[in-house]
């Protein structure tokens, strides 16, 4: 946790416990909306097949975009909102957690695939 | 006996309605503050505001020294306030235990047995808050509340729809709180239940917030009991006070 000099809360991690399980939901969500952008892009023909398997910072940052919204999303879905207001987890947190495995994830595909 | 939260002045209102125009709230440490009132009155979103889960469109908060505008959730939490919504603080995403885990492994405090035991939830641990019971469910919401251990618990409606036996173990949960020096502020319409578990109540009314006093001061105030109990259940609530009175004398 770090603090400015009025005392105010710039950066708190919540508990490895709870961190652990959004970011298993994040990278779940990450994964399905990924197959589901590709497979948009396949079937609608916006994408020449060629450039499918190709990354691009554009893209990534679009997949970022929308983790952080539908993670948003599934909070307030699941009914969960009041639940870590009460532990202390704001939105940005939240957004957060749910952001470092669509990160990481888009990080490996930048290696692994074609630019 | 300290404030720990003070609402003051509250203003809101949705769209054309107003539905508060200067109600305040104080929670004082060791005290059980009921907030009554006709549907529609306000209290809930009284409640809302001082738990920073609404923002207001006037008045201010006050909680740990420091006067503030606009206040959220998480950062009241922060501060020591557990708000307990009407309904839905529970996910179904994970089961009772593992929210009580949260709770503890969060702020590295609470015993999470020991909350079990006082909302006789212990058996439940393993379920999932869609598997629950209305008072197990409830019970079960009350104990995250028991083992964050608050400064300053607010709940709505905590009684609504519960079985007798559940409210009795709730307020027992309450005055477990209190006796640990943390403020509650509570609302709902049992009056009996409220008024026999309240240590002051604040009527709201009318877009703001008077302070009746003790409960056997609020029974028998005349407006309180013309525009809110009504004239049976007056009679029966200054019935039950007395006896609360005499019996509490004789212990």
């Amino acid at each position: 946790m770090t603090h400015s000099a009025d005392g105010s809360t710039l950066l708190r991690v919540p508990h490895a416990s709870i961190v652990r399980r959004y970011v298993a939901r994040g990278l779940i969500l990450w994964l399905l909306v990924r197959l589901m952008m590709t497979a948009i892009a396949a079937f609608s023909g916006a994408v020449p097949v060629r450039d499918l398997a190709r990354w691009s910072i554009a893209g990534a940052l679009g997949m970022l975009g929308a983790c952080a919204l539908l993670g948003l999303i599934d909070v307030r879905v699941r009914g969960e909102r009041t639940l870590l207001g009460n532990l202390g987890i704001d939105d940005r947190e939240l957004v957060a957690m749910y952001l470092v495995p669509a990160a990481l994830g888009e990080l490996l595909l930048s290696i692994i695939l074609p630019w | 006996m300290t404030t720990i939260l003070a609402a003051e002045c509250m203003a809101k209102a949705f769209g054309a309605r107003r539905v508060l125009t200067s109600a305040s709230l104080r929670a004082v440490s060791g005290e059980l503050l009921a907030l009554v009132g006709r549907n529609g009155a306000g209290k809930s979103t009284l409640l809302k505001i001082a738990a920073g889960f609404i923002q207001p469109d006037g008045g201010s908060i006050h909680v740990g020294g420091r006067a503030y505008l606009r206040v959220s959730l998480p950062m009241l939490a922060r501060e020591g306030v557990f708000y307990l919504p009407d309904h839905d603080l529970l996910s179904s995403a994970f089961s009772i235990g593992d929210q009580l885990d949260m709770f503890v492994q969060q702020f590295g405090q609470g015993d999470r047995a020991d909350a079990a035991a006082l909302l006789g939830i212990a058996s439940l641990l393993h379920r999932r808050a869609s598997s629950l019971s209305g008072g197990e469910l409830r019970r079960a919401e009350v104990a995250m509340a028991v083992v964050r251990g608050p400064l300053c618990l607010l709940a709505d409606e905590p009684y609504r729809g519960i079985a007798p036996i559940d409210i009795e173990i709730i307020t027992r949960a309450f005055r477990h709180h209190t006796s640990l020096g943390c403020a509650v502020v509570f609302t709902g319409h049992e009056i009996q239940s409220v008024l026999a578990a309240a240590d002051r109540v604040t009527w709201c009314v009318g877009g703001t917030t008077i302070d009746l006093g003790t409960p056997e001061a609020a029974a028998r105030d005349d407006r309180f009991q013309r525009e809110y109990l009504g004239p049976t259940l007056s009679e029966r609530v200054i019935e039950a006070e007395a006896k609360r009175r005499a019996a509490a004398f004789d212990s």
